[in-house]
C-alpha cells in the first residue's frame, strides 16, 4: 500500500530544518518524508482493527515534524519509521463502519492496566506512551506499529474508534479530532459567563478554539487575533465578537476592560487568552494582555520561545498548556444549553456532569458542522503541494488542508463555501 | 501698498507646475489644461502699531461694553481665558498676539489694583499645553509670574469640582462651563481668529465647556447641518454655540471678548516660495524649493516633521476688536473674510488639495490618518461660504502620505479609534451611536487628558464628525500618495499619481470632469457663486 513515511534520517532532517524557512518545497524535497509502497501494519492484538482512511488532516504538529522544525522533546516519544496523520475519518475493513479516530495511544490501546491518569479519564496525561502492545508513540501518526492517516491503511484499537452518523459528512468528521482538542482547551479553562476572552491565532486550531469556546460559553465576549482575510471572515462566522490585528491585542485588552496602562503594564485585561500560535511574540502579547491573575492557555504546540516572564510573575498570570483530550467535567449549570444526556460517555453525578471529550466533539460537530473549514483536499501523490499549501494556509486563502484518500487519484481543490 | 486679492487661474499650456503640499514635504504637479487653481489673497498689510491698536480696542469696545479700564474694581476676581495651541497654525513668531493682548490687559488690571487674576487656557477637550507652548503663547514674563502661584491653569473638562451647570438652553442643551471663569467678576477671552469658525460665543461655550455640554453641538447631526461651519449663518454648530453663549450671558457671566485677526503671512523667508505664485518664483525661490523638497523627502519622517514643526509663522496682527461678544465677532468675520475670501464661479467635479504637515490638533506632533481625514474633509472642504467648492457627488483628491503613525502621548484614543472603530465602520452616525460614549467615559483616556498631554477620549470622534458633511456630500475621496492600507481604512481609495487619481475620479464623476485645485496654505476660502 502507499504511505507517506518519515524515517529517522539525520541528514535529511537537518536539511529540512535548514531549508524550511526559505522554501517549504525545498525542505520537503530534501527532508525525511517520502511516499512509499509499504506493507500494511500488523494487527497488534485481537482488539485492533484495520481502518482505511477517507480523509486525513494535516495538522500543525505534523508540519512541524515533516519540516523538522519541532522541538526534539518528542523524539523519544515516537518510533521510526512512522506514517503521520492523526486526524482521520475512515472505514473499518471488516464492517465498513465509518469511524473517526481518537488517536491518542493510552493505556487501553496499549493493553495496559489504566494508569492513574487514564483511570480518571485523563488519557492526555497517560504514563504509558512508551510501553505496551505497540511501540512508543503518543498517538497514531507517530507510532511505527500503527501506521497513520497519510496512507491507505492503519490499525487502531477498538477503543479509539468512534462510529459516526451518516449525517456527518467526511469533512465534518475529519475535524472531530482537532475539535476535541479545542473543546478540551475550552472545557478545562474556567471562563466566567460574561468573560472577555481572546483567541490569538486563527488557523485551524485557533478557529476551532473559537468554535469550542462559543459552543461551551455562548455569552463570552470573544476577540480574535486574525491575520488573513479568510481567517477574519471565518472567525466572525464562528461567533467572534471582535477582530483584532496582530499588534493590537494589548490595546484591545485595555479598551475592552477600560484598564489603565503604563508601558506594557495593564491594570486589567482579558480574563483568559487562548494562545493558538505558540510563538515568542504571541505568548508575550498574551501574557501582557490578560488581566492580573488571569490565565493564558497555550493551545497550539509551542516550541522554543524567548519570553519576558516578568509580567507573568508580577501580575500573577497562570500560563497553562492543554494537550489533546480526555474526559471533561462541567458544573451542570454551565452546560444547560447542551443536551449531553444522549451521549454514551455522559455521567451525571449530581451537580457535575462528565463526558469524554470525543463524545462531546461528536455532539458539537453535529451542531456546528465545521466541514466548511476544509478548503483544500489533495491526493497522497500530491503531498508536496498539500503540505506547502498547509504551511502557507492563511496567506494562500486556505484553512484546513486534508489528504483525500477516497479515490486512488483525485486532485480536487476544496470549494471555499465561506 | 495694498495686497493683491486672491484669484482663480485657469491652467493653460504656459502654466508652470503647481506646488502641492504633501505632508512634511511638497512637490510640483502639472494639472490638466482647464483646471482652475484657487490662489489665496496675499497677506494684508499689518497694523503699524499693534500695541497701540490693542490699547485702542480695549478702551473703545464695541457693542454694549464699557472700556476695559472701567470694568476693573479693586478686590474683584478676573479670569483671562485664551485660545490654546491649536491656534494659529503654524505657531507664530514671538511675540505671540496672545502675549501682547494679555500683557496689555494685565497692565490695566494692575493699574486698577486687581490682583486676583487667573489665566486659563481654553482647551475644551484638547490636550494640555506643554510648558514650552505656554511660554510661547504668553511670553516668559507672564508665564513665570503666574505659574508659581498656580494662577496659570488649563481648563479641565473632566474636573467636576471646577465645572458649573448653568442650566439648559431653550433647545435643551446642557450648559456646563469652567466654574472659576463662570463665577469670576469678569471673564476676558482672548481669541486668535485664524479662520471664520473661531470666536464669537464658541469661545466660551466650547473652549471652557465640559463633555456633557460640548456633545450637544459636536455631533453628527449638527455637523451635517453646518454648511459650512466656516459660515456661521449656515452653521448649526454656531447656532448651538450662540444659544449657549446667550444663555451663559443671561446667567450673569460677564464676558469681555477680545478677537484678533492675523494676515496670511504664513511662512518665514526661507520658505517664502510656499506663499508665492509659481510663475513669480525667482531663481532663489526655485533653488529653495529644490533644496528643501529634496532634503525633506530624503529625511526620515521624524526629522522632516521636526523641521517643519519648528517653523514659526511671521503672522502679523491686522485687526483687534474688543467688547460685547456678538458685536465683536461681526467685525472679526468681516476682517477674516476680507483676508481669505475669493469668489469662484460654479462648483467643480473634482477638488484637489495638498495637505500640509500641521492641522489644529497635531501641533508638535504626528498627523495621523484621522487628522488627515479631518483636515481634508473637516477643514479644507469647509473653506467655503454659499455652497461647497465641489459639487454633490463630486470627488476630493487629497495629497498626503497618510501613514498609520500615531503619537501615543497626544493621541492615545486615536490609536484605538483607528484599530477598533474604523475596522468596524466608517459611517459617522454608526460610529457615534455604537462607540462614542464608551470612548468618552474611558477612565484611562480621562486620566491621560487630565494629567498628561492627551486629547480627550472622544476627540477622534469629533474629528470624524467634522468630516460628516463632506462624507454626506461627496461621491468619493482619493488619497494621492497615501499609504494604501491606511487610506482604505478611512474608506478612501489610494492613488500613486495625480493622473491615476483623476482617472479614478472619472469613474465617479464621469468623463471630462471640471477640476479645481485649492492652493492652500496660506489659507483661502471660496465664495462659490
Amino acid at each position: 500500500m502507499r504511505s507517506l513515511v518519515i524515517e529517522k534520517h539525520l541528514r535529511r532532517m537537518v536539511s529540512a530544518k535548514i531549508l524550511a524557512d526559505a522554501s517549504v518545497k525545498r525542505s520537503l524535497q530534501w527532508g525525511p518524508l517520502a511516499l512509499k509502497e509499504v506493507d500494511p501494519p500488523k494487527i497488534p492484538t485481537s482488539d485492533w482493527l484495520r481502518v482505511q482512511p477517507l480523509l486525513s488532516g494535516i495538522c500543525g504538529s505534523d508540519l512541524a515534524t515533516v519540516l523538522a522544525s519541532a522541538t526534539r522533546y518528542f523524539e523519544p516519544l515516537v518510533s521510526f519509521p512512522f506514517t503521520p496523520g492523526h486526524e482521520v475519518v475512515g472505514v473499518t475493513s471488516e464492517t465498513k463502519t465509518r469511524v473517526v479516530l481518537e488517536a491518542a495511544l493510552t493505556c487501553i490501546p496499549r493493553g495496559r492496566k489504566p494508569c492513574r491518569y487514564c483511570a480518571l479519564g485523563q488519557g492526555q496525561l497517560c504514563e504509558s506512551v512508551t510501553v505496551g502492545d505497540v511501540k512508543q508513540g503518543i498517538q497514531i501518526g507517530y507510532c511505527s506499529s500503527t501506521g497513520g492517516g497519510w496512507s491507505q491503511e492503519l490499525v487502531a484499537h477498538r477503543s479509539q474508534l468512534w462510529p459516526i452518523d451518516e449525517h456527518l459528512s467526511d469533512e465534518d468528521a475529519v475535524l472531530v479530532e482537532p475539535l476535541a482538542c479545542a473543546l478540551h482547551a475550552a472545557a478545562t479553562t474556567k471562563v466566567p459567563k460574561h468573560a472577555v476572552v481572546a483567541v490569538v491565532g486563527a488557523g485551524t486550531v485557533g478557529l476551532l478554539t473559537v468554535a469550542a469556546i462559543k459552543y461551551l460559553n455562548p455569552h463570552v465576549n470573544l476577540a480574535v487575533v486574525a491575520k488573513h482575510p479568510i481567517q477574519r471572515e471565518s472567525a466572525l462566522k464562528l461567533g467572534a465578537n471582535k477582530l483584532v490585528g496582530q499588534e493590537e491585542l494589548g490595546r484591545s485588552a485595555r479598551r475592552t476592560t477600560k484598564a489603565f496602562q503604563n508601558g506594557d503594564w495593564l491594570s486589567n485585561g482579558y480574563d483568559v487568552v487562548f494562545d493558538c500560535v505558540g510563538s515568542s511574540a504571541s505568548l508575550s502579547n498574551s501574557i501582557k494582555s490578560v488581566k492580573p491573575g488571569g490565565e493564558v492557555v497555550a493551545v497550539g504546540m509551542p516550541s522554543y520561545t524567548g519570553i519576558d516572564l516578568t509580567p507573568l510573575w508580577h501580575r500573577e498570570i497562570n500560563l497553562r498548556g492543554t494537550y489533546a483530550y480526555g474526559t471533561e467535567s462541567f458544573p451542570k449549570t454551565s452546560v444547560e444549553h447542551l443536551d449531553l444526556s444522549k451521549q454514551v460517555s455522559h455521567i451525571d453525578t449530581g451537580d457535575t456532569v462528565s463526558i469524554r471529550t470525543f463524545d462531546l466533539a461528536l455532539l458539537a460537530m453535529e451542531k456546528l458542522k465545521l466541514g466548511w473549514l476544509i478548503t483544500h483536499k489533495f491526493p497522497l501523490e500530491n503531498y508536496p503541494q498539500a503540505l506547502e499549501k498547509a504551511a502557507h494556509s492563511g496567506s494562500q486563502d486556505a484553512i484546513k488542508v486534508v489528504f483525500d484518500l477516497r479515490k486512488a487519484k483525485s486532485t480536487s481543490k476544496g470549494t471555499n463555501d465561506l | 501698498m495694498t495686497s493683491r486679492p486672491g484669484f482663480v487661474l485657469e491652467v493653460d499650456r504656459s502654466t508652470p507646475p503647481t506646488l502641492l503640499w504633501h505632508g512634511s514635504s511638497y512637490r510640483l504637479e502639472k494639472f490638466p489644461k482647464g483646471t482652475r487653481i484657487l490662489y489665496p489673497p496675499e497677506p494684508q498689510e499689518p497694523l503699524v502699531d499693534p500695541r497701540g491698536a490693542i490699547e485702542d480696542a480695549l478702551e473703545n469696545p464695541v457693542g454694549t461694553s464699557q472700556p476695559l479700564s472701567t470694568l476693573f474694581k479693586k478686590g474683584m476676581t478676573l479670569v483671562i481665558a485664551f485660545d490654546d495651541v491649536s491656534l494659529p497654525l503654524p505657531q507664530m513668531q514671538a511675540p505671540d498676539v496672545r502675549q501682547l493682548v494679555i500683557e496689555a490687559v494685565l497692565e490695566k488690571a494692575a493699574a486698577a489694583g486687581v490682583d486676583d487674576v487667573y489665566l486659563v487656557a481654553a482647551l475644551a477637550l484638547h490636550r494640555r499645553m506643554t510648558e514650552g507652548e505656554l511660554r510661547h503663547a504668553l511670553g516668559s514674563r507672564v508665564y513665570d509670574a503666574f505659574t508659581p502661584r498656580k494662577r496659570l491653569l488649563q481648563h479641565d473638562a473632566e474636573d467636576p469640582s471646577n465645572l458649573v451647570d448653568l442650566g439648559t438652553t431653550d433647545q435643551g442643551e446642557v450648559v456646563e462651563i469652567n466654574k472659576l471663569a463662570a463665577e469670576a467678576d469678569l471673564l476676558i477671552y482672548v481669541n486668535i481668529n485664524l479662520v471664520s469658525m473661531d470666536g464669537g460665543h464658541k469661545s466660551v461655550a466650547t473652549g471652557l465647556a465640559s463633555y456633557r455640554s460640548i456633545r450637544h453641538h459636536h455631533n453628527v447631526k449638527t455637523m451635517v447641518h453646518s454648511r459650512s461651519f466656516m459660515d456661521m449663518h449656515h452653521s448649526e454648530l454656531h447656532s448651538s454655540n450662540w444659544r449657549m453663549g446667550r444663555h451663559i450671558a443671561a446667567q450673569g457671566v460677564k464676558i469681555f471678548q477680545i478677537e484678533t485677526t492675523l494676515n496670511t503671512d504664513t511662512f518665514p523667508k526661507l520658505f517664502d516660495f510656499l506663499s508665492k505664485r509659481e510663475w513669480e518664483w525667482t531663481l532663489k525661490d526655485r533653488s529653495a524649493f529644490i533644496a528643501s523638497s529634496k532634503s525633506l523627502q530624503a529625511s526620515p519622517d521624524w526629522l522632516s516633521r521636526d523641521i517643519m514643526h519648528k517653523i514659526r509663522s511671521p503672522y502679523k496682527l491686522t485687526g483687534i476688536t474688543a467688547g460685547e461678544v456678538e458685536a465683536v465677532h461681526a467685525r472679526t468675520l468681516n476682517k477674516v473674510f476680507s483676508q481669505q475670501l475669493v469668489t469662484v464661479e460654479g462648483q467643480t467635479d473634482i477638488l484637489t488639495m495638498g495637505l500640509p504637515f500641521v492641522g489644529p490638533y497635531n501641533v508638535n506632533s504626528i498627523m495621523n490618518p484621522i487628522l488627515v481625514y479631518c483636515l481634508a474633509l473637516g477643514y479644507f472642504f469647509n473653506m467655503y461660504v454659499g455652497k461647497p467648492l465641489v459639487r454633490e457627488g463630486g470627488v476630493v483628491i487629497i495629497s498626503h502620505p497618510n501613514k498609520a503613525e500615531f503619537d501615543p502621548a497626544f493621541h492615545p484614543s486615536y490609536i484605538d479609534f483607528y484599530e477598533q472603530v474604523l475596522t468596524e465602520t466608517t459611517n459617522p452616525a454608526e460610529i457615534e451611536s455604537r462607540f462614542e460614549e464608551s470612548f468618552a467615559t474611558d477612565p484611562w483616556y480621562i486620566h491621560l487628558y487630565r494629567n498628561g498631554n492627551a486629547y480627550h477620549g472622544v476627540h477622534p470622534f469629533y474629528m470624524w464628525y467634522w468630516g460628516a458633511h463632506a462624507l454626506d456630500h461627496l461621491g468619493g475621496v482619493i488619497v494621492l500618495g497615501g499609504d494604501p492600507k491606511a487610506t482604505r481604512r478611512l474608506g478612501f481609495q489610494p492613488a500613486s499619481t495625480m493622473m491615476d487619481a483623476i482617472e479614478m475620479a472619472k469613474s465617479i464623476v464621469g468623463d471630462d470632469p471640471s477640476i479645481t485645485h485649492l492652493h492652500s496654505p496660506p489659507l483661502v476660502m471660496a465664495e462659490v457663486i
